[in-house]
């Protein structure tokens, strides 16, 4: 007779211990490509890859920002009650991070705001699944978080005027910069420009917009040392503009006229990975067990947009 | 050399005992010892730009990243990656922005990429996203441009966002 359950020799199972102190078995999500919308909701997936407790993860809150964003801008009509439900949760716990913390402010604005728009207009839902009165209690609980997020912005941490205390302005130049340049939006940095005349200066060095336009637009070529700029960077300057004075180059014009031709380049510190062998998404920082753990893993990074439409 | 330890005097006086693997990740404390020569168990490096508060979290963030690899040379594009911090050291920056500030001199002048590194993301992703107006409430800073001064860098980056 063929032994059909598992090997007793094998491994035990995996449990891991949760915040409420309780233990549950590894879930795990086996995504083939044919079956995915067959086999896994979206509310399934958001549960397993644990979207919702990851929002408090700073490593992983860009990406699930990304989803959500293009969840509703491109795929609302296609939500099924649960995803809308799972959709919400996110966001919701998405808020309750940006009060706490104070960053993403007006990242997360701008979702609530769009989202809010993009279902008011398409009153009367003719197109979106459940009823006109389930949408409009979605479009209430929108405004509802609108106003939240207005207020915690207009009584944002006024600092207390203890003026002994060292601020960002009395920082030594050297270290501004240091903080600017880590900066990844050229917004980001005109912003800091216009506080005041010291961080005006420093927000105007070449330097930082150099390094910011090989940094979006130069692909991966690894030529951080600045030794030699990076030749597609180049070709694209040139298809903007034909005479270019390599030793006479203004970045931050050139970082812009950039932007809007090729748009910027999206970084995540965390992203979804998909295992090779088995199908699976994991958290790339997650420790993934494959089944086929016999052969080499490997695994590709999951776009934002490449999920979504996995799921969706 | 494990458990081999060295002193290190903050500028207020007190002395702190560190093992010298976990204080060579500073540089400037590196090449003193290097250098130097300064070997003795008596010898005290003394710091005297960084007080005791702000040393004994220089100690305590280089005592956890002990076994960190080296970061790659000069890796820009990890530079600009503002999230990706460890959760070890998003929950060590739970600090007022005083002290926040004085970590990043405190780098600086000791010369520990790592810490620097992680200090200034966390500053960026305080600024991320604001409005100038919304910066300056956040660092309390004080706009000293003259109306018209603002009125034309306002102008001069207008170009910037129009699509």
């Amino acid at each position: 007779m063929p032994f059909i359950g598992r090997d007793w020799r094998a491994y035990g199972e995996q449990w891991t211990k949760t915040d409420i102190g309780s233990w549950e078995q590894q879930r795990r999500l086996s995504l083939t490509s044919s079956s995915i919308s067959l086999n896994s909701s979206l509310s399934d997936v958001f549960n397993a890859l644990e979207i919702v407790n990851s929002v408090s993860n700073i490593r992983r809150f860009n990406y699930i920002a990304k989803v959500v964003q293009i969840l509703f801008k491109e795929k609302l009509g296609e939500l099924s009650g649960n995803a809308q439900r799972s959709l919400f949760q996110v966001i919701e716990r998405m808020i309750d991070m940006v009060l706490k913390t104070g960053d993403n402010i007006s990242l997360m604005q701008r979702i609530v705001t769009q989202f809010h728009s993009s279902i008011q207009s398409a009153y009367p839902f003719y197109y979106y699944i459940g009823s006109a009165l389930l949408w409009q209690r979605h479009i209430k609980m929108l405004t509802r978080m609108q106003e939240t997020i207005k207020q915690v912005q207009t009584n944002m941490i006024t600092i207390d005027e203890d003026n002994s205390k060292l601020t960002f302005d009395y920082l030594p130049v050297d270290m501004q910069r240091e903080v600017i340049r880590r900066l990844d939006n050229g917004t980001d940095i005109v912003n800091i420009g216009m506080i005041n005349s010291n961080l005006y200066r420093v927000s105007q060095e070449l330097f930082i917009w150099r390094q910011l336009c090989l940094y979006h637009f130069d692909g991966d070529t690894q030529n951080s040392n600045n030794s030699k700029l990076g030749e597609k960077i180049l070709g694209l300057m040139r298809k903007q503009q034909d005479d270019i004075d390599t030793n006479n180059i203004d970045w931050k014009t050139a970082y812009f006229k950039l932007k809007r031709q090729h748009g910027l380049r999206e970084v995540y510190a965390e992203m979804i990975h998909q295992c090779q062998l088995c199908k699976s998404l994991f958290w790339q920082g997650s420790d993934h067990s494959c089944p086929y753990d016999t052969l080499s893993p490997s695994s590709i990074p999951i776009t934002p947009r490449k999920l979504v439409t996995m799921l969706v | 050399m494990a458990g081999h330890k060295i002193k290190l005097q903050s500028s207020d006086g007190d002395t702190f005992d560190v093992e010298v693997e976990i204080a060579k990740q500073s540089a400037t404390i590196k090449t003193m010892l290097e250098d130097l020569g300064m070997d003795e168990e008596e010898d005290v490096i003394p710091l005297p730009n960084v007080n005791s508060a702000i040393l004994k979290k220089v100690i305590q963030w280089a005592t956890h990243h002990k076994d960190d690899p080296p970061p790659p040379e000069d890796d820009e594009n990890r530079e600009k990656n503002t999230n990706d911090i460890s959760s070890w050291d998003q929950d060590f920056l739970k600090v007022d922005q005083g002290t926040l500030f004085e970590l990043i001199l405190a780098a600086n002048y000791l010369d520990i990429k790592g810490l620097l590194d992680v200090t200034c993301k966390t500053v960026a992703n305080m600024i991320k996203g604001k409005t100038p107006e919304e910066i300056r409430r956040t660092f309390n800073i004080k706009n000293d441009f003259t109306p018209q001064e603002e009125e034309q860098i306002k102008k001069e980056n207008e170009w910037c966002e129009e699509k």
